[in-house]
Formats: structure tokens, C-alpha cells, sequence
């Protein structure tokens, strides 16, 4: 029933990989389409960070040195894999060590927080009341909770599942396991936030 | 079609029609299911209320200066990669060259190997010339002793003469 298109990069495959083919001029050293890069999947990949270590500061340094990484990897570069697949690799497992290292040190900074959360309002005559605003925070914060509680690889993938419109299959590569895995990883992480979060319908 | 709560495979068809990933087809299937089906109704319901909250969630915009910071690290990195390979060119060039190194290494390796060998052997607590213990005595004794012995013997003498010059006197 699920039309799903396999990514699955090799050969001449990759060459339909537009990110591949600038990562490939990045190889020969062509400086600019490594900011092509960066401006493409700057913000993708900051979000996914900030959401899974929430902490913006934390989040831009991880980025930082994900994109960093990417560099460094410019002459070894290989397109066996979609680039982003290959940048959410990088920058999962910067995360998931982030939150190993410094889970304890962080989670105080996470409360902390505030980081700009409540979204800007479209509408210039329609400003939150105070009320409105306390509601907002407070299932925001609950929110947040909800997705901080899951186990660090369902986090990883209800993230990349949700936010990042990613499929089962890119998915499955980044965390380096199999797409029946991503899909149980997947029920049991919205059956605990549904649980957990029904009470805000 | 039978409740697709029923087994894990289903379900994830109707977390994926939640999530609109289906086709046209697969996503009409479900949704005439779902006229049909109370539980799935609601079990969709849930899921499409979740997902909206999630909504909420908007990440922080990404900071200014962010790109500056990412290619201040990359220049950092770069301007400390050439410093180094500024200096293999200098290793390269003369007296460094790889063949001649390749050559030198094992004349190298045996000059350090005899040197090692030498200071071995040189330890002093090893060495077989050290001097025994009654010569380091004789080293240590001072020429007023010898004068000193040597006064002795002649007194010995002496006395030795006189007793038996006396022995000979008593007996005539």
C-alpha cells in the first residue's frame, strides 16, 4: 500500500543525489558548493539537534561540528550513501554522545531553556494574551518532556519521522538498523506520547 | 477489512495514512475503512491530535553568525594543516630526501644499537677492570706509615741484635 521511494544510493544511483554531486565538487575543491550545502541543510540539521539535546547552544555547537566533519571527510568522500543520510548519521551520533556525556550537566540547562520557543505570530493584531501564552508554555513544556522521556533512539527517530518527513528506509540508515526496526522504534515511541500527551487534545 | 488495530503491520498502514505518507489509493482504502471502524476512528483521531501538538514545537531560529563561526573553524583548521605541510617540503628536500632516509635508517638504527651496547658494558658496577678491594687499601695508605713501619723493623732488629749478643755474653 506505502509507495515509498528506496534511496538506496550505489553507483550510478548516486549521481541523481544533487547534494552528492556538490559534495563531489567540495572534493575537487570547489568551496562554494559547500555553502550551497550548508545553507540547503543548515537549519534541518540544527533542528533535529536542538530537539534532541534541547538546548539551542548545545544544538549549534553539535551542528558546528557536524558540518565540520563533513569537511574534513570532503577528500575521502564516497557516494555510496544520500548525503543527508550521511549528515543525520554524523549529526545523530553527535548527539546521541552529547546526551551520554553530559545528560546530567545538560538537563538543568534544559529547563532553563527558553530559547525563543513561542513561535512568532503571523498575525500582527492577534498577540498572545499573558493567559494564552502561560497555556502555550505549559504544554510546550509538556511536549518537550514527553519527547526528552523516550529512549534516545525513538526520540531520534519520532524526530526524523515527524519533523523531518524522513522515510523508514533513510531513517533506518542513519540509526543503523532495519526498516522493520524504525517502524517498531515508531509505534512504541507515538503509543507512549499519545498516552502521555492525550490529555492536550 | 477487518479493524486495522488488529496486528502491529496494519496499524502502521493507519500511522502512515496519519502521516500522510500513502498513496491516493492506499490512503482511500483507509479512509472507507475508517467510516466503518470506531476504533481505528478513534485511534486516528489520537494520532492526528498528537501530531498537532508536536506542531507546537518550533525550533529556535538559527543564530547570525552562525556560517562565520563554522568557516572561522574551517580557516582555523586549514591555516594549521598548511603550517605543517609547509614543513614537509623542507623534510623532503637535501639531506631528507625519502630515498636517502630510506637508506640512512638502518646505518642509523646500528650506530644506536652499538652505543647502546657501550654504555651496557661501561656501567661501573660491571665493568671487569675494577680494582679489588686490598688494592684500594694500598691506594689509601699514607708515607708516614711506611716511615713509621719502617722504624719499627729497625728497632726489632736492634732488639733482636742486642738479645743475642747478651745470650752469647751469659754464656762465657
Amino acid at each position: 500500500m506505502v509507495e515509498r521511494v528506496k534511496d538506496d544510493m550505489g553507483g550510478a544511483a548516486a549521481a541523481l543525489d544533487f547534494d552528492a554531486e556538490l559534495m563531489l565538487r567540495v572534493k575537487e575543491g570547489d568551496g562554494a558548493s559547500f555553502g550551497v550545502l550548508l545553507e540547503k541543510h543548515r537549519s534541518s540539521v540544527i533542528h533535529f539537534l536542538y530537539r534532541m539535546v534541547q538546548n539551542h547552544a548545545v544544538a549549534e555547537e553539535l551542528a558546528q561540528e557536524a558540518f565540520l566533519r563533513v569537511y574534513r571527510s570532503r577528500v575521502t568522500y564516497e557516494p555510496t550513501a544520500k548525503f543527508t543520510t550521511w549528515l543525520f548519521r554524523i549529526a545523530t551520533h553527535l548527539a546521541l554522545n552529547a546526551l551520554r556525556d553530559g545528560k546530567n550537566e545538560r538537563s538543568q540547562e534544559r529547563l532553563d531553556d527558553d530559547s525563543s520557543d513561542m513561535p512568532v505570530r503571523q498575525v500582527s493584531d492577534l498577540r498572545p494574551s499573558v493567559e494564552q501564552s502561560m497555556v502555550y508554555q505549559a504544554k510546550l513544556a509538556e511536549i518537550r518532556s514527553a519527547i526528552a522521556a523516550l529512549p534516545e533512539k525513538q526520540r531520534a527517530a519520532v524526530l526524523m519521522h515527524k519533523y523531518e518527513e524522513m522515510e523508514y528506509s533513510q531513517i533506518a540508515k542513519v540509526l543503523g538498523c532495519s526498516e522493520s526496526a524504525v517502524k517498531s522504534l515508531l509505534f512504541r515511541a507515538y503509543e507512549t506520547l499519545r498516552a502521555r500527551l492525550a490529555h492536550m487534545a | 477489512m477487518n479493524c486495522l488495530l488488529e496486528t502491529r503491520e496494519e496499524t502502521q498502514v493507519l500511522l502512515d495514512y496519519c502521516a500522510r505518507a500513502l498513496s491516493a489509493p492506499g490512503a482511500a482504502l483507509v479512509e472507507a475503512h475508517l467510516q466503518s471502524c470506531p476504533r481505528c476512528q478513534e485511534f486516528a483521531a489520537a494520532q492526528k491530535n498528537l501530531s498537532e501538538a508536536l506542531d507546537l514545537w518550533q525550533a529556535p531560529e538559527v543564530s547570525l553568525d552562525f556560517n562565520r563561526r563554522l568557516y572561522q573553524r574551517i580557516d582555523a583548521e586549514a591555516a594549521q594543516g598548511s603550517w605543517w605541510k609547509s614543513l614537509l617540503p623542507q623534510f623532503e628536500r637535501g639531506p631528507f630526501q625519502p630515498t636517502l632516509w630510506r637508506r640512512g635508517l638502518p646505518v642509523a638504527v646500528a650506530a644506536c644499537l652499538l652505543v647502546t651496547v657501550g654504555i651496557v658494558l661501561e656501567r661501573p658496577g660491571k665493568s671487569p677492570n675494577s680494582a679489588p678491594k686490598d688494592m684500594a687499601q694500598i691506594e689509601s695508605i699514607q708515607p708516614e706509615q711506611v716511615e713509621q713501619a719502617l722504624d719499627t723493623m729497625d728497632l726489632l732488629s736492634e732488639f733482636s741484635h742486642h738479645v743475642r749478643t747478651e745470650g752469647q755474653e751469659s754464656k762465657l
